[in-house]
């Protein structure tokens, strides 16, 4: 037993509540146990038992690569799947906000007056004396001057 | 082999390399199979053992982190396949002694395996006679005792490691080995 594992052993059997000549004597037949373990001589490992055990590890090597090797090919299946996507993503951009494609094109076409007729139409809706004869009638005859006012093409409507 | 040695070699084995295996085996395979020669009381079931846990050790090699602590963990797993070949030997019907069965089925003592006494030089029948007056005065101690003895002795953990392995309090480990030794010294002084 080296120095440190005696110092282990110390430390350990100090840390139980049992009195200082239980403590020493039971350092005393532990080490007197690992003297008389130590005059027996243990067996080697021959040159066959380690060429079986390097077999077992070569042959069990193969068989984790060839394991692994499905796992790796769809891992890198599921990489080239995730690019693309992003790819396809980022250089056709697809608009799936409506809301963001009327704005766009009513500012695109000048059509600052549409966004505000829109916003117009929202408030009679909200009004509580608002008919829903009274609000079409208002909005056909808003948007009709509107047009007018604007001096755009009639056929655009 | 220093820790830095050891932790070169251990990244090199969780790369699979086969010659980084080969060097553990080197450096641990001699106190690994004396452990389980102790722990089982046959060469041949010791040599399954040891070759078990080199495979066991290539699937679990890439989940260590290294800490200076690669022979604890080693003869934890050491340990636990022991414990498990002892329960599945319990489970089968035979007895975790330190028997083991010879080519014609019938059991047969470690003394048993060995040649004749007159064809074997001095040096090997004195180490036969040694071999043998521990591994029957081991016999004797209950299984959990001798595990825990033969753990202490071949892979230096300390008591608390041993405790975690064996899921013991401590003061129940170091009881076992005070009088695991003890009986070990009686039976080895009435022989």
């Amino acid at each position: 037993m080296n120095n440190k594992a005696k110092r282990e052993l110390r430390e350990t059997i100090a840390s139980l509540q049992i009195s200082d000549d239980q403590a020493k004597q039971m350092v005393d037949d532990i080490t007197a146990g690992d003297a008389l373990l130590n005059k027996f001589s243990s067996p080697e490992l021959t040159t066959k038992a380690k060429q079986n055990v390097t077999d077992a590890i070569n042959k069990q090597l193969i068989k984790q690569k060839n394991s692994i090797a499905p796992v790796a090919i769809l891992i890198r299946i599921a990489a080239l799947f995730l690019i693309g996507t992003m790819v396809i993503n980022y250089v056709y951009k697809p608009q799936d906000k409506q809301t963001a494609i009327v704005n766009e094109v009513a500012l695109t076409n000048g059509l600052q007056a549409e966004i505000e007729l829109i916003t117009f139409e929202s408030a009679i809706r909200a009004s509580e004396e608002t008919t829903d004869d009274y609000f079409d009638e208002i909005s056909v005859n808003g948007i009709l001057s509107l047009w007018e006012d604007k001096n755009w093409d009639i056929e655009l409507l | 082999m220093n820790q830095a040695q050891i932790g070169q070699l251990i990244s090199r084995c969780q790369k699979g390399d086969n010659v980084a295996f080969e060097k553990l085996l080197d450096e641990y395979g001699g106190k690994l199979l004396a452990y389980f020669y102790r722990v089982t009381g046959s060469q041949e079931q010791a040599e399954d053992l040891l070759q078990d846990l080199f495979v066991k050790l290539i699937e679990k090699i890439s989940l260590y982190k290294h800490q200076n602590k690669f022979e604890h963990w080693l003869f934890r797993i050491a340990a636990n396949q022991a414990r498990d070949r002892a329960r599945k030997l319990t489970t089968r019907g035979y007895t975790a002694s330190l028997n083991y069965d010879g080519a014609d089925g019938e059991s047969q003592t470690m003394a048993a395996q060995l040649p004749d006494n007159d064809q074997l030089p001095q040096a090997q029948m004195m180490l036969r006679e040694e071999v043998d007056a521990l591994n029957i005065a081991l016999a004797q101690l209950p299984a959990l005792d001798r595990e825990i003895i033969m753990l202490r002795h071949y892979s230096q953990l300390s008591f608390k490691d041993i405790a975690q392995t064996c899921n013991i309090p401590l003061g129940t480990a170091l009881a076992k080995v005070h009088r695991g030794l003890k009986e070990l010294r009686k039976i080895l002084d009435h022989e």
